[in-house]
């Protein structure tokens, strides 16, 4: 398996989104010309921060029409600039739980046309949330990328993303990391604990995926102050230094999607 | 001796599967497939280099 990473030029991306889809696409030309791929069809993961999400339990009986009215009626958004769309993640108990996407059209059609530029077909574009759902094996956790910046985390909850959120990290991983990372992560998990058939248990654990090692006093802390067991995500073998750890995650998620 | 009837029991987590750039029509969910539609269509090598590129930095 042949895998790369690259630097995007400069003011061609910013905080998730793709400002110029021209200029993105020539750098992943190049990169998939360096790395000797030649395929023309790929999956796709894009920065949560082009979407919202939302997780329903509707009744069984429920038909899609009166699920699509209230997805509608929970994320209220302007249907001209934002897309919505919903799918059954399980039924049980009486219940169906439904996960609903909103996008912003404008910054999905960038992603898919630096995509194009490159030659390359998107069959598949998903959220990096749902993609790394997929490889985390605590159902419940919350998974913070360091690497990330703005800096992200996400929950999850019956292995379904349930809440996305970012934040800047100041000093990077250095001095006050677990008091500047405990007060998102609270405000999160807090919240989430308060919403009706959460399973988020006090040993759900917070995994932190980040490129420089983070001191075990700073974990330790960060458990003090959130009472939930904090681990590190080690770094998987043969995968390229450059390569992001979370990017990994994200690329391993795609893969192991059941559909296409 | 008839043999009893083994049950099979689904071991695998329901995960969410959303496709943003697929056909409206697909908005239900579908079935999981089975192994073999892993990699099928699914080209991971170029799946990495976008995401690398895309994403997430």
């Amino acid at each position: 398996m042949r895998s790369g990473a690259a630097q995007l030029p400069d003011a061609s991306f910013a905080a998730g989104k793709v400002i110029d889809p021209p200029a993105v696409g020539n750098a992943l030309k190049q990169l998939l010309a360096r790395t000797e791929v030649s395929q023309t069809h790929a999956s796709v993961a894009v920065s949560d921060s082009i979407a919202t999400f939302r997780v329903l339990d509707v009744p069984l009986d429920e038909t899609d029409q009166q699920i699509t009215v209230a997805v509608a009626k929970e994320m209220t958004l302007d249907p001209e600039r934002i897309a919505t769309r919903w799918v059954t993640v399980s039924t049980g108990e009486g219940r169906r739980r439904v996960y609903a996407a909103a996008w912003d059209r404008a910054a999905l059609k960038a992603c898919t046309d630096a995509v194009k530029q490159a030659g390359v077909d998107a069959a598949v574009v998903e959220l990096k949330s749902a993609a790394i759902a997929r490889t985390v094996q605590e159902p419940s956790c919350v998974v913070l990328d360091l690497a990330a910046n703005p800096a992200e985390l996400v929950l999850l909850d019956r292995s379904t993303p349930h809440t996305w959120h970012s934040f800047p990290l100041a000093n990077g991983a250095g001095e006050g990391l677990a008091e500047t990372l405990a007060g998102p992560i609270q405000s999160v998990v807090r919240f989430h604990r308060r919403t009706p058939r959460s399973t988020f248990r006090e040993d759900s654990p917070i995994l932190i995926s980040a490129e420089q090692a983070v001191p075990q006093q700073a974990l330790n802390q960060l458990s003090a102050l959130t009472g939930l067991p904090v681990r590190v995500l080690g770094q998987p073998p043969r995968v390229p230094p450059n390569v992001r750890h979370s990017t990994y995650l994200a690329c391993l998620g795609l893969i192991m999607r059941r559909s296409s | 001796m008839k043999q009893r009837r083994v049950e099979r029991v689904e071991r695998r987590r329901a995960l969410v599967e959303l496709n943003l750039v697929a056909d409206a029509k697909t908005r239900s969910a579908r079935g999981p497939r089975g192994c073999g539609s892993l990699f099928g269509g699914i080209l991971i090598d170029v799946a990495i280099l976008v995401l690398a590129m895309l994403g997430l930095s």
